[in-house]
Formats: C-alpha cells, sequence, structure tokens
C-alpha cells in the first residue's frame, strides 16, 4: 500500500496556545492577515475565545486547522486549471501557484476552509503539509514546534508508525465526515 | 512571493530564549542576511526539555527590527513626556550621565544615584550588570522581587520552611499519583512545560486546578475549584480540617520534623523553654513525654506528645499552664470546618471534602503553588497554609511531593548573592526596597534620591507606581535613565535611553533554567541592531569615565566561565564549562529524583517546619488562621467597589515583552476586559462595549467580554498591555502597596497585584 501522510491531533493535549499557527507563518512566509492554520477554540471563535457552560461547570477544546489533505480532495475536483492535485507517493495535497487563476472556486468548496487567498499575487494558498520539510524527513513545523506534543505528522499506512498507533488505540474523529472528502487529520478525542 | 519557504540559511546558531517565563528554551536561530528568519528548538540531553513556544518566535523574528525598536541613544528635546528625541553617540551619551551623575555625588553622595533592575533579561552577566556598576560606584539599588509580587510567597516560604522558594524538577512529575494545582496556570504561563504533566496524566497522575478563573489550566484539569479570590486560607484549613478529623495526620513525621509538639505557654504564647522550667535551663524548647509523663526537652523526649494542655511549675515556682504548638493552632483550625470554609472561599463544602481526601490519601502528591494565589496584602499566609497542609499530611522532603513554587539554578543565581562578582573588590552600595520606591524619592527619605536608573523593567506596565512615579517622584529627579529594547512607556518620560541589545545579538552570558537544572550559553545569532550595546557593555563605558572602569576589564567569554566557577552554590560552580562551552548546555548535578529538603533540615529558627510562628505573636499570626484581603469583598470598601479585579498573565505574552509584535497581536489584537454576564446585565454592559474599569486610585478604558471565565464579583484585565492598547488609563493606575508588618520583617511589603477592588461602568465615548 502507498504512502498516506496524516496529521493525528490529539485534543486532549492541545492548549490553543497558537505555537503552530505562528510557527507556521514563519517558517511558510506567510503574509500578516492570513493563514494557512487556525486553531478554533470551543466557540469557533479563533480570537476571543470562550469556554462553554455556566460557572463554575465549564469545558473548553481547542482544535487546529489546516488543510485536511482528502484523499478525494473537493478543491482538485473544483480547480480549473490543475493548480491543485494529490501526490501519488504520499498523499498530500499540492498547490502549484504559477498554475492558479484565482478563481477561488477551490475556497468555495474546501469543508474546512483551508484556502486562503493571496491577494498580493491573485493565487490560493495552503498547508502543504511543510512538503519542503517532509522531502528533507522533517516534522512540518506545526508538529515540531508543539509544546505539549499535540500534532503528530506520518504515515497511517504504517503500522509502527506513531499516528497508525494512535488512531489504533485511542477514539477519533474527522470533522465533517458526511462531506465524504475522506479527510486526513484525524481528532484523538478529549 | 509570500507562501514561500526559507529554505536557505547563513547559519544557525544554538542560544537560549531568556525572557522571565522560567522556561529558558534552548533555540536554534536560523539565520539569513543577519536577519533570524526561523526559530527552532535545539538539542537538549534531556529531549524533553527540546521545546519552543509562540513568544519565543515571535520575539525572534519579530522584535529585533520592530518600528519601535531603539537603535541610538536618546537624549530628550523637549519636555519630559513631550515624545521629542535627540540621537546622541554613545559619547554624548555618558557625557550627559557623568556630568550628572557626579554633580548628584558631589552634592549628596553616591548613595543619592540609584539602580533598578527588572527581570526581562535572565542572562547573568547582562541582569547582574546594573547591580554591580551601583556597588562599583557606592551608588544605591532599588530592591526588585517585590516590586514584581513575587515576595509574598517567598515570605511565606521562610516562615514556615527557612527557604525563599523550592520545587521539584518537573520533567519528574510522572512519579506524582496526585498534582493540585494552587494557581500554578501552567498551561498559559509554562505551556513548554505541560507535555510532562499529559505525558503523567496519560499514566493516570490526576490534576486537579484551583483557580478563581478558568484557565487553559483548568480546562485540561481533570477537576477545577474555583475560589473566590483571596480566600485560599480558608479552602486550605477547609481541607486541614477534613485531614485533622479523618485521622489522616502524619502524627510521626509531625513530631519529629516540625515544632507542632513543642509546648506554647497559654498565657504569653511564647514556645516553652528549658530555662522556663529551671533557672540557667537554656533555651532549648520543650515538649511534653508521655513515657515520663513530664515536660522535658527536646533533645530528651522519648515520645513527645502531639496533642494535649498541660500544666507544670515553672522557674519561677508559678504553674504554665501550656498546650502544644498544634493544639494552639487547631484552635484557630477547629472552626473550619468544609462547611464553614465553603461559607468563605465559596468552593463547595464535598468538593472541599473530597479533594482534601484524595491529597491525603494520594502517594506522592504533588503541590503546585502559583504565584498568584500569593499576591494579597496577606499572600504570605498562603503560602504558609499550603505548605501547611503539606506537611500534615507528611510531604514535605519527599520524592515528587512537596510544595512546589521555585527553584532550580535561576533561583540559585538570582537569590545567592556571588559578592566576587558582584561586589567589585568588595564594593558594596546600599538597598533599599523597591517597593517604597516613591516614597523614597519623593520624600527623601531615609535619604535624598536625585537619578535613577533602570533596565529590564517594563516599569509602566508591570509595576503599581508609575503614575505614582510621574507625579511625586520623577520631578525630584536630576536625571531618569531607562536602559531599554524598545521604546516602552517606561522610556517616554525618561531623560536619557540607551539602547540595548535583544538576547539573539548578545554574546557570552549564560542562563539557568527556571524549572529545569540546566545551564545554557548565549551566542550571538546576529550583530547589534544599530548602536544598541549589551548591559554590560554600557555599564563598562560608564564605569571607565568615572573611576577608570578597572572592574570592568575582561573577556565576555573569561568573565562567564569565572563567574561559574566561583559561584558560592557549589552546584553551579561544578558546571562543566567545557561542556557548556562546547553544547550551549550542560546540567547543574543534582540528586535525583530532586527533593527539596529531603535531608529534613530546615533553615527555621528551630530547625524544623514551624507551623507554629513564634517571632509573630504580636501580630497574631503565630498560628495560622484566615484573614479578610485589604481590599476584600467582605470589608466596607466594597460597598463602593464591589468587584474584585484580577490581572492575569495569558499564553501570548511574558509580561509586557511580546504584546507588541504582530505575530502575538494577530492572535490576540487587544486586552478585553472579562466580566460575568449578570455583573454586565446588571450595568447594562453588551458584549464588546466600552467600559471603564475604576477605584479610588486610577481608572481604565477597554471594551468588555461577557464570560464565564470570571465568577459575579469579579473581573479580570490581561496582564501587560502597554499603555496604548487602553482608551484610558492602566490596570496598574488602579495598584497599591499596603504596607504589610509581617513581609517587612523578612524584607519588604510585597506589591499585591490582586488584592485590588473596582467598580465597572459602560462608557459610551470611551476616552
Amino acid at each position: 500500500m502507498s504512502r498516506q501522510l496524516a496529521f493525528v491531533i490529539d485534543m486532549k493535549r492541545c492548549i490553543g496556545c497558537d505555537t503552530c499557527v505562528i510557527a507556521c507563518k514563519v517558517e511558510n512566509d506567510v503574509e500578516t492577515g492570513r493563514f494557512r492554520l487556525k486553531v478554533l477554540d470551543s466557540n469557533r471563535d479563533p480570537i476571543f475565545e470562550k469556554p462553554q457552560g455556566v460557572f463554575p461547570n465549564l469545558s473548553q477544546h481547542w482544535l487546529p486547522t489546516m488543510c485536511h489533505h482528502c484523499v478525494d480532495a473537493p478543491c482538485i475536483s473544483a480547480c480549473p486549471t490543475n493548480t491543485l492535485w494529490r501526490r501519488e507517493e504520499d498523499g498530500l495535497v499540492m498547490l502549484d501557484k504559477d498554475k492558479c487563476i484565482g478563481c477561488q472556486r477551490c475556497a468555495e468548496e474546501c469543508p474546512y476552509d483551508a484556502l486562503s487567498f493571496d491577494a498580493v499575487h491573485g493565487v490560493a494558498d495552503k498547508c502543504t503539509g511543510c512538503a519542503h520539510r517532509v522531502e528533507r524527513n522533517q516534522a512540518p513545523s506545526c508538529a515540531l514546534v508543539c509544546p505539549t506534543r499535540a500534532i503528530h505528522f506520518g504515515d497511517i499506512h504504517d503500522p509502527s508508525s506513531t499516528v497508525a498507533q494512535l488512531l489504533a488505540t485511542r477514539e477519533h474523529k474527522v470533522l465533517a465526515e458526511g462531506r465524504g472528502a475522506k479527510p486526513q487529520i484525524y481528532y484523538l478525542e478529549p | 512571493m509570500t507562501g514561500t519557504p526559507v529554505t536557505e540559511f547563513d547559519r544557525v546558531v544554538r542560544t537560549v530564549c531568556s525572557p522571565n517565563c522560567l522556561g529558558t528554551c534552548g533555540v536554534n536561530a536560523f539565520v539569513r542576511n543577519d536577519r533570524i528568519v526561523k526559530l527552532e528548538p535545539a538539542s537538549f540531553p534531556d529531549p524533553g526539555f527540546e521545546r519552543i513556544c509562540l513568544r519565543g518566535i515571535a520575539m525572534a523574528t519579530q522584535r529585533l527590527h520592530h518600528p519601535d525598536r531603539l537603535t541610538h541613544p536618546l537624549i530628550r528635546a523637549g519636555e519630559r513626556g513631550s515624545g521629542q528625541w535627540r540621537k546622541v553617540t554613545w559619547d554624548e551619551a555618558y557625557d550627559y550621565m557623568v556630568e550628572r551623575l557626579t554633580r548628584v555625588a558631589r552634592e549628596y553622595g553616591w548613595q543619592a544615584n540609584a539602580w533598578l533592575k527588572g527581570s526581562g533579561n535572565y542572562g547573568y552577566r547582562a541582569s547582574t550588570a546594573m547591580k554591580r556598576l551601583a556597588n562599583d560606584l557606592g551608588g544605591t539599588t532599588f530592591t526588585f522581587a517585590a516590586l514584581t509580587g513575587d515576595f509574598a510567597g517567598m515570605a511565606g516560604f521562610q516562615s514556615i520552611l527557612g527557604s525563599f522558594g523550592s520545587a521539584n524538577d518537573i520533567s519528574e512529575v510522572g512519579g506524582a499519583r496526585y498534582v493540585l494545582s494552587v494557581g500554578r496556570n501552567v498551561a498559559d504561563t509554562a505551556h513548554s512545560e505541560m507535555h510532562f504533566l499529559f505525558d503523567a496524566m496519560e499514566n493516570g497522575t490526576k490534576f486537579v486546578m484551583i483557580d478563581p478563573r478558568f484557565t487553559r489550566s483548568a480546562a485540561k484539569a481533570d477537576e477545577w475549584l474555583a475560589p473566590r479570590p483571596g480566600t485560599d486560607v480558608a479552602l486550605a484549613l477547609g481541607m486541614i480540617h477534613v485531614v485533622v478529623s479523618e485521622g489522616l495526620l502524619r502524627e510521626d513525621y509531625l513530631r519529629a520534623h516540625t515544632n507542632a509538639p513543642f509546648l506554647v505557654d497559654r498565657a504569653s504564647k511564647a514556645i516553652v523553654r528549658q530555662h522556663h522550667l529551671r533557672q540557667g535551663g537554656g533555651d532549648e524548647p520543650v515538649v511534653w513525654d508521655t513515657a515520663a509523663h513530664r515536660p522535658v526537652g527536646l533533645s530528651r523526649a522519648q515520645a513527645p506528645a502531639l496533642r494535649g494542655s498541660f500544666e507544670f511549675p515553672g522557674a519561677d515556682g508559678r504553674t504554665i499552664a501550656a498546650r502544644t504548638a498544634f493544639d494552639a493552632n487547631w484552635e484557630v483550625w477547629r472552626a473550619f470546618t468544609p462547611e464553614h470554609a465553603a461559607s468563605i472561599c465559596d468552593v463547595p463544602a464535598a468538593q472541599i471534602r473530597h479533594t482534601a481526601l484524595e491529597y491525603a490519601r494520594a502517594d506522592p502528591a504533588w503541590i503546585w503553588f502559583g504565584l498568584g494565589p500569593q499576591r494579597y496584602h496577606h499572600g504570605h499566609t498562603v503560602a504558609r497554609a499550603w505548605v501547611t497542609l503539606a506537611t500534615l499530611c507528611g510531604n514535605m522532603g519527599k520524592p515528587y511531593a512537596g510544595v512546589n513554587m521555585y527553584d532550580a539554578p535561576n533561583l540559585a543565581l538570582a537569590m545567592i548573592p556571588h559578592r566576587q562578582w558582584l561586589e567589585p573588590e568588595g564594593r558594596r552600595g546600599p538597598g533599599l526596597p523597591g517597593t517604597r520606591l516613591v516614597e523614597s524619592i519623593a520624600a527623601g527619605d531615609p535619604y535624598p534620591i536625585k537619578t535613577l536608573w533602570i533596565g529590564a523593567y517594563g516599569f509602566a506596565t508591570q509595576g503599581p507606581m508609575y503614575k505614582r512615579f510621574l507625579a511625586e517622584a520623577l520631578p525630584k529627579l536630576e536625571m531618569y535613565a531607562v536602559t531599554e529594547q524598545m521604546m516602552t512607556p517606561a522610556c517616554e518620560y525618561a531623560d536619557i535611553i540607551l539602547p540595548c541589545v535583544s538576547y539573539y545579538e548578545d554574546d557570552w552570558d549564560f542562563v539557568g533554567g527556571g524549572e529545569n537544572w540546566y545551564m545554557q550559553l548565549r551566542r550571538q545569532a546576529v550583530p547589534p541592531i544599530g548602536e544598541s550595546r549589551n548591559d554590560f557593555t554600557i555599564c563598562k563605558g560608564l564605569a571607565e569615565r568615572i573611576n577608570g572602569g578597572a572592574a570592568w576589564q575582561m573577556a565576555a567569554e573569561d568573565s562567564c566561565r569565572q563567574i561559574l566557577a566561583t559561584h558560592p552554590d557549589p552546584r553551579i560552580s561544578a558546571v562543566d564549562w567545557e561542556t557548556l562551552r562546547r553544547d550551549g548546555v550542560a546540567r547543574v548535578v543534582v540528586e535525583r529524583p530532586y527533593t527539596p529538603y529531603r535531608d529534613m533540615k530546615f533553615n527555621t529558627p528551630s530547625g524544623r517546619i514551624e507551623l507554629y510562628q513564634e517571632q509573630f505573636i504580636d501580630l497574631g499570626e503565630e498560628t495560622l488562621g484566615f484573614k479578610e484581603q485589604i481590599e476584600g469583598q467582605r470589608g466596607a470598601l466594597a460597598k463602593t467597589y464591589p468587584l474584585i479585579l484580577i490581572s492575569y498573565k495569558h499564553v501570548h505574552s511574558t509580561h509586557s515583552q511580546h504584546l507588541m509584535l504582530p505575530y502575538i497581536r494577530e492572535q490576540l489584537p487587544e486586552p478585553r476586559l472579562d466580566i460575568a454576564a449578570e455583573d454586565a446585565q446588571a450595568r447594562g454592559i453588551g458584549e464588546g462595549d466600552f467600559v471603564e474599569v475604576c477605584n479610588g486610585r486610577g481608572r481604565f478604558v477597554l471594551r468588555a467580554t461577557i464570560s464565564p471565565t470570571v465568577r459575579p464579583g469579579t473581573v479580570a484585565v490581561p496582564q501587560g498591555w502597554w499603555q496604548r492598547d487602553f482608551r484610558a488609563g492602566h490596570p496598574s493606575d488602579l495598584g497599591h502597596i499596603p504596607k504589610s508588618e509581617a513581609q517587612d520583617r523578612f524584607a519588604e511589603t510585597n506589591y499585591p497585584n490582586w488584592d485590588v477592588l473596582c467598580d465597572v461602568r459602560r462608557v459610551e465615548t470611551p476616552a
């Protein structure tokens, strides 16, 4: 079976500190006002967070979200120019900026709000799974810097990988499963 | 094109992130064209310490070239605070300072020139340069620990344990079965340590959080107890009551290691000593020996009674009515049933009871003591209360247990004075309490102070006194100088500003771990920005112009090696310099698991844990009791100002250092006041409305967020934001430092940041 790289994110460990958000921006030189990765809180508000419930019976969890590197990616189907494509060898969904005409149909189709629009250059942009790092056998930036060790990345088809073992032993879910895109960010339940 | 990763670098430099967050993360700075373009965790002997966080990344990549960065010495060109500056050379800057410092010294003596150094930079050479200069010249040093609001806990520790603080090593938290965090909001303030706790929790350790506010730590805890702010002693006494009532006291431990069995004279409250029993009997404390059925000196007792009242003849022939120190305490504690404690702290009695039982039965049980709980007028009693609970359960000096506040090489470097380094050729200037700075300068008490030079301190945003300083003290000063990296609000009223380097521009300094037993080396990643210089060089230049600077002529690398080798703490002096030089990180060797007081020796008057504190009889604090805070919600002032104001630390910044950085502001663009729905409703406040927060000392204006994170009656504002982030005023304007007699006996009164009442109202025009 070919490799399938995936993120496994432990919601029990994520504290919503936004280290991954900032490291992603630094690693990929993402300009102010735009993100490849966001951390939502329980209210799905990335800025002024609030827990759920009534004092003192409160709960709060956080959800880092970026490109879900879907196996059946709606953005690829929607793209008229082959800007977006899925790498056969490891399943990462890639984006060739020089082919992008800026129509933003990918952003409309993405269930995860993962496409952002680089207004300066008129092109779409998104998380590549830090493909440039993966090619050097380095972890994606978000996984490298996570202070709580909440973000894991690896080949879920390799049973000896940390990600495969986490999925084998922990309850998990994907987001918007009903959309049928077969997303490759798995969230370990809090 | 943005969105294109940077993959080519000129060099990668290992150094250490060192703001005042205790994390001391080793970092690899990736440099291209003399700019840091990326930061990654550096390698560590223990991979658990390979980590960084959002603050460190933003600091390295955006602070060095920030628009507010200071690049040249500046002398004011208009009135103080006019914002008009003249760029000058270092020679001009030194001429300006030397002229004023020497004039003041001639007229009033060198002690009239004062220095105040904050904790914004952990580099040892950097952080000690000002004190060293003050000593070299005979100037005054204002102390800093109490200004930070951290000193009450230290005083509390000192009173009961004879130590300014102690803590286990966080990487060993997995050895604990139960972690009770008392206001130690580890997830927000020490996120890099959080994975150790998660590892422990995955292996079955229970994590219980006590905090008046719902935090990231509370969200991650197995259970959260939410006391009314300032009532922790009542909560702890409720738990103590359960421990005693349920027979969970470790009685042999109390007899052997505490002063609980000492006999206390009911009339004088003094500890009964041998000379009370017979003339010339000496000072040895007396206990009731249940084997001999009589009072005997501690060293000769076979079976000291822990409880009980006893009468026996004294040296003067009169009968002494005495009881054990434990029973003297119990007279106070017996009232604090969980129900009574609950009526004060508002944690349900059932929760107090089961938490006490779980804590007392867990083995080992680790208490984490944060600094928030001691930021009240009676904050020293809060530290004492939790250490008392731990002691009753036999947890002090036990591996993976204890009450853990602050320790590691950082504490040793900060608290154990290295005289050979700090006092050139034995010269030493006087010290004054930093928390009395405004009064000292304004009244010339105890002697005139005519210049003040501060550094590494967010004076305007972190202290309680900047507004008063400007009004009462600054007009008395002939020079107010600030060493800074950024044009902070503390700089705005300066006469002269000296630009200093960030950690990434400095070379050869060392940083002691704040929560880990490592020493790390600071090496230069990029050249100094503009004309900025490191603190040591700035002070050296001044000394050279005044006394020739003989004490400052050494190579930086040599001085690092020598400071370490000659440090009075043998754990520090044993650090292997060659390892540190080669790897950038070296172990500070301690016994494992690291366990403070493992030898059960305590530097207290009795050499034991002092559950009874004879030196505070006159203050009514010989026993541990609950006192309403000075601005407690049950006092008279609460009729005018009914809300408690908490200023909390949060994940985005260490104090004021990071909040100006674009990456950080993108995540949190402004401070907001958290207010409970019913308090907001009663005041007609809606989500995002502008509100004024005020008390008799000051006011500030910002937007409100209606939030369940605070209980009704409490409002909370994030700490560290600058004046410009508020529409008017600043939270620090509401602060105060009412004198604490008990804390003054240890050193000085602590700044009780959280002991503040206020009221809130909606404002139409935010100004």
